[in-house]
Order: C-alpha cells, then sequence, then structure tokens
C-alpha cells in the first residue's frame, strides 16, 4: 500500500531524508 | 505504483483543496505527474492518463531523466535499460533509447555511444521523433 503525502513541502524534505526524487500526483477528484 | 515507493516519495496535491499549488505549478490539465529532485527543483512532467505499464515506464523514464539531470549517469543508464527491457512496447522505449546513449556519452565522453544510440533507433524505431532527433549522431564514426 502506497503512502501519499499531501504536502510538497512534507515530500521534499523526506525525499531529502530517503535520498529520493518527489513524485508530485496533482489531480482532480471530480 | 511499488515503484513511486521504492524510488520516489510520493505526494497527492487535490485541486478541491489545494488550488494555490496548483496556481504554483502553473497546472492546468490533470492528472499532471511531476518530478522534483530532493532540493524541490521540478525537472520533468506529463500530463494525461496511461494504462499501468505505459505509466510505469513513463515513470522510471522520467526519474531516470532526472537522475541524468543530477550527474547520476549510472543509475540513469540502469533505469533506462529498465524501461528498454521490461516495457517493451510501451511510447516510453525509444525516449529510453535516446537517453540511454545521452547518458553512456556523458559517463565517458565517446561519441560512439551517441552513434550506436543512433543505429539502433535507426533500426528498431525508423521514422520515429526520437530517431530524428538523434539523427546528427548519424556524422559520428563507429
Amino acid at each position: 500500500m502506497i503512502s501519499w503525502e499531501e504536502s510538497i513541502d512534507r515530500g521534499v524534505t523526506k525525499a531529502k531524508e530517503q535520498k529520493k526524487l518527489v513524485l508530485v500526483d496533482f489531480f482532480n477528484p471530480q | 505504483m511499488r515503484i513511486a515507493h521504492d524510488w520516489f516519495v510520493p505526494v497527492r496535491i487535490n485541486r478541491e483543496k489545494q488550488k494555490d499549488r496548483f496556481k504554483e505549478y502553473t497546472i492546468t490539465w490533470t492528472p499532471t505527474i511531476v518530478i522534483l529532485d530532493a532540493e524541490g527543483k521540478e525537472h520533468f512532467r506529463f500530463t494525461g492518463f496511461l494504462p499501468p505499464l505505459e505509466f510505469s515506464a513513463a515513470i522510471i523514464l522520467n526519474g531516470a531523466k532526472t537522475e541524468l539531470d543530477l550527474g547520476n549517469y549510472d543509475l540513469a543508464i540502469k533505469c533506462c535499460d529498465e524501461v528498454i527491457e521490461k516495457y517493451r512496447g510501451t511510447p516510453s522505449v525509444p525516449e529510453a533509447m535516446f537517453y540511454v546513449s545521452v547518458a553512456k556519452y556523458l559517463s565517458t565522453h565517446d561519441g560512439k555511444n551517441l552513434r550506436a544510440g543512433y543505429d539502433r533507433l535507426t533500426k528498431e524505431f525508423p521514422g520515429a521523433e526520437w530517431t530524428l532527433k538523434a539523427a546528427p549522431y548519424r556524422l559520428i564514426g563507429k
């Protein structure tokens, strides 16, 4: 199960800590 | 989406909840996938729905291109090769062939890698966009 972050800033912080890239999915729920 | 978890920190931005982020990143259509490095700098994006196999190939390819930008040539080569070998038949393959030759050239400064990429594209994808983009490399000796 993928755990999605809901904040780009938090994603970037985690990416820095874990030496990863950030994949941002901009979506429209409608 | 296992790939996303191994290599990327996955983030979802809901248009209804974070309109400011849509404006900040100039997102005019969804879904749009944006790849950032660990400093938050954008490298690549693509828009529109893709079936799972094609989506995975596009994610790996764009991750590989980001690693290329960051100077991680060996990882870029490995990931482009993965797209070429495991995602054969998807639209990402010709671009992966282009970029694997670029990554090999940047890693070795040997122009033969670019020529080999052109030869491979010409053989497997004659007339494709990425074959045309590689056409100048035909002038490099084998």
